[in-house]
């Protein structure tokens, strides 16, 4: 499948995954992918990180600034500031559960109606606190009926749930717990939430080089054979217990599944981003069961 | 010092487990609890893991509502004993009210008003300081003599450390009072600038909601003093000398900066870390047999990147480690071996348990 076409069937992005995961990492490498099969990316993050490679424009928006920025439109700016240093700012909260949350929300909606980027890509809060994120709108239309913030809660859960302006990428890892949480993530937001899933990223994926069973059945008294041998046992279940892993996702999920490569380096830097990017855009050329 | 020597220490009475999220908090603070059993101790874990899934792989199946309440664990062998608790913090909220409100109407008064609801469910530092009050309670019951917390994962340690004081300082909130009895001076500013945020938040979400608020505080008079006292109690557990406090990590890089972060803000607020558990370690290289195993694999090609990356992640997490020590000064670590199956029941809990205690750096 065409990248350009993959990264063109929704509007934005929002790319979610438990603690650990890798989440931010992909949400970048995801940006720059579709940015180099030739959209504009815009990648929105919620905590300041470090920028994504050109010609992704990266943006934070804090929650607790969308909050004390809302309230100062609201012709509250000397007063907000004032009063959450004595934890005021508080009862606005106990008041309206989940409001950053929704305002984020919001901001990603103007960002989505402005169409000045063809995609964005949203790095999300972790997994247990992404369900909270996407379910503010739905908690604070129960609380109020009427007013801006209802409105505004109408409006993002339209865009969550039309498949052309918003989609969830889950990220995982090819472990048993993750697995089973990416799943249930998934159908919580699908069967809950009426949100629509791209397919999911399992991610830090080793490949077989090297741990075939030849070298087990050699007798060893040399140390350095001892070690070598070590690592390829270490190596070879690692490889098995991810495959296991990767079999389940394929068989107890109906999404497509896409692998990013564990990469072997210290930090995840722009060189990192770069080679995970490329990998996405091969997967995705040889693709034909895919869809955003 | 070892785990073992730790866990074995009859002045510890609390283990508190913090750090970020997905280094495996969780399994730490189970498997802590395996050695402890199996060291004598009487253990209680009381875990924050949302999934429950760590509970039922504990062999724990039970109606939700039991987990609330501590559960035994069967571990054959163990001299000791071990239960788990899983924190439903609206509860633990639930059941602070009754026992601080002067009567039954007052709790049901507060118990009915969404804006307990909201702050129950919702309000940011509820589920950590829910998880201190657990701990204070379970820490005063006489069948445990020792009690394991596993914190809910904190990128913010301000957040932790404050949890309490938020939360309380949120319920000794002046609003109402401000509200109800309009005073002079500094106090009068204020008072114009509460009715003015209260106004605001009527027109965003609607005047009922802000009759929920008075309503609340209204209603919340005279329970302050209480949960002020149990939070400095609270706070002075956490600094006890009893109290053993560990950061587990994973030897990456990204994990390291935040968590030595986390640990020296800690530091400042007068916890200090006493140990660091290093998780999901890879197989480390012996330096004597370094150059023999790259020349091993120039010979046998087949193995040259399996070798080459062992040898990159066994350097990185060195420097990872080091790096801990550079931060956190001199203080024990213990590692954890990557298993080569990931823990997800009890065995793998045990064996995780087996290495707490027995592979150590000098502390």
């Amino acid at each position: 499948m065409e990248p350009e076409r993959f990264f063109s069937s929704s509007r934005s992005l929002i790319v979610a995954g438990k603690g650990g995961v890798g989440k931010s990492v992909v949400a970048t490498a995801v940006a720059l992918a579709a940015a180099r099969s030739g959209l504009s990316v815009t990648l929105v993050r919620l905590s300041p990180l470090p920028d994504a490679p050109k010609p992704v424009k990266t943006m934070v928006i804090s929650p607790d600034q969308a909050l004390s920025g809302y309230l100062a439109d609201q012709g509250l700016a000397g007063v907000t500031k004032r009063l959450s240093s004595s934890g005021a700012i508080d009862v606005v909260t106990a008041a309206a559960p989940g409001i950053r949350d929704l305002l984020v929300l919001g901001r990603i909606k103007q960002l989505v109606n402005k169409q000045e980027s063809d995609l964005i890509v949203v790095d999300a809060p972790a997994a247990g606190h992404a369900i909270g994120f996407l379910r503010s709108p739905t908690g604070l239309l129960a609380a109020t009926q009427t007013g801006p913030i209802a409105q505004q809660a109408t409006d993002v859960l339209a865009m969550l749930s039309d498949g052309e302006l918003c989609r969830v990428m889950l990220v995982t890892l090819a472990e048993a717990t993750p697995v089973t949480e990416c799943i249930e993530t998934a159908f919580a937001l699908e069967d809950e939430l009426g949100i629509q899933l791209s397919p999911v990223i399992a991610n830090n994926i080793i490949d077989a080089a090297g741990t075939d069973d030849a070298f087990f059945s050699e007798q060893k008294s040399d140390p350095v054979d001892e070690l070598l041998d070590e690592l390829i046992s270490f190596r070879r279940s690692w490889f098995l217990q991810q495959q296991t892993q990767l079999a389940r996702l394929q068989n107890e999920f109906p999404l497509p599944v896409l692998q990013l490569p564990k990469l072997f380096a210290p930090t995840m830097g722009e060189a990192e981003i770069e080679l995970l990017a490329a990998d996405l855009l091969l997967q995705l050329q040889s693709r034909s069961d895919l869809e955003l | 010092m070892t785990y073992a020597d730790v866990l074995s220490d009859r002045s510890v009475d609390v283990v508190l487990c913090v750090g970020a999220g997905g280094v495996g908090k969780t399994t730490t603070a189970a498997a802590l609890g395996v050695r402890a059993a199996q060291l004598g101790r009487k253990v209680c874990v009381l875990t924050v893991d949302p999934a429950r899934r760590l509970s039922s792989a504990l062999g724990i199946e039970m109606a939700t509502d039991q987990f609330h309440q501590p559960q035994k664990i069967d571990l054959p062998d163990a001299p000791g004993e071990m239960s788990i608790v899983m924190l439903d913090s609206q509860r633990t909220f639930t059941e602070l009210i009754h026992t601080y409100a002067a009567n039954e109407q007052q709790a049901n008064a507060i118990l009915q008003n969404r804006i307990f609801h909201n702050i129950a469910t919702s309000m940011g530092g509820t589920h950590d300081y829910m998880a201190m009050e657990k701990l204070f309670e379970l820490h005063a019951l006489p069948q445990f003599d020792l009690v394991i917390v596993d914190t809910a994962p904190s990128t913010n340690a301000n957040d932790f450390i404050e949890a309490p004081n938020r939360i309380t300082n949120f319920l000794n909130h002046r609003l109402y009072k401000i509200l109800v009895t309009p005073k002079r001076g500094i106090e009068k500013i204020i008072n114009v600038a509460a009715q003015s945020v209260l106004r605001t938040v009527g027109k965003l979400v609607g005047a009922s909601v802000v009759d929920d608020v008075i309503d609340f505080f209204a209603n919340f008079d005279g329970m302050e003093e209480s949960f002020r006292h149990r939070a400095t109690e609270v706070n002075a557990l956490l600094r006890a000398p009893s109290t053993y406090r560990t950061l587990v990590i994973t030897p990456r890089d990204d994990v390291v900066n935040e968590s030595t972060r986390f640990a020296r803000y800690l530091e400042k607020a007068g916890l200090p870390v006493n140990h660091v558990i290093a998780n999901r370690v890879h197989p480390t290289i012996d330096p004597a047999l370094r150059a023999g195993l790259l020349a091993r694999c120039e010979a046998e090609p087949q193995w040259h990147e399996l070798v080459t990356q062992s040898v990159l992640v066994a350097d990185y997490e060195a420097e990872a480690m080091q790096q801990v020590q550079t931060h956190l000064g001199p203080i024990p670590i213990t590692t954890v071996p990557s298993l080569e199956s990931d823990v997800h029941d009890l065995s793998g809990v045990v064996r995780i348990g087996g290495w707490l205690g027995e592979i150590d750096s000098k502390g």
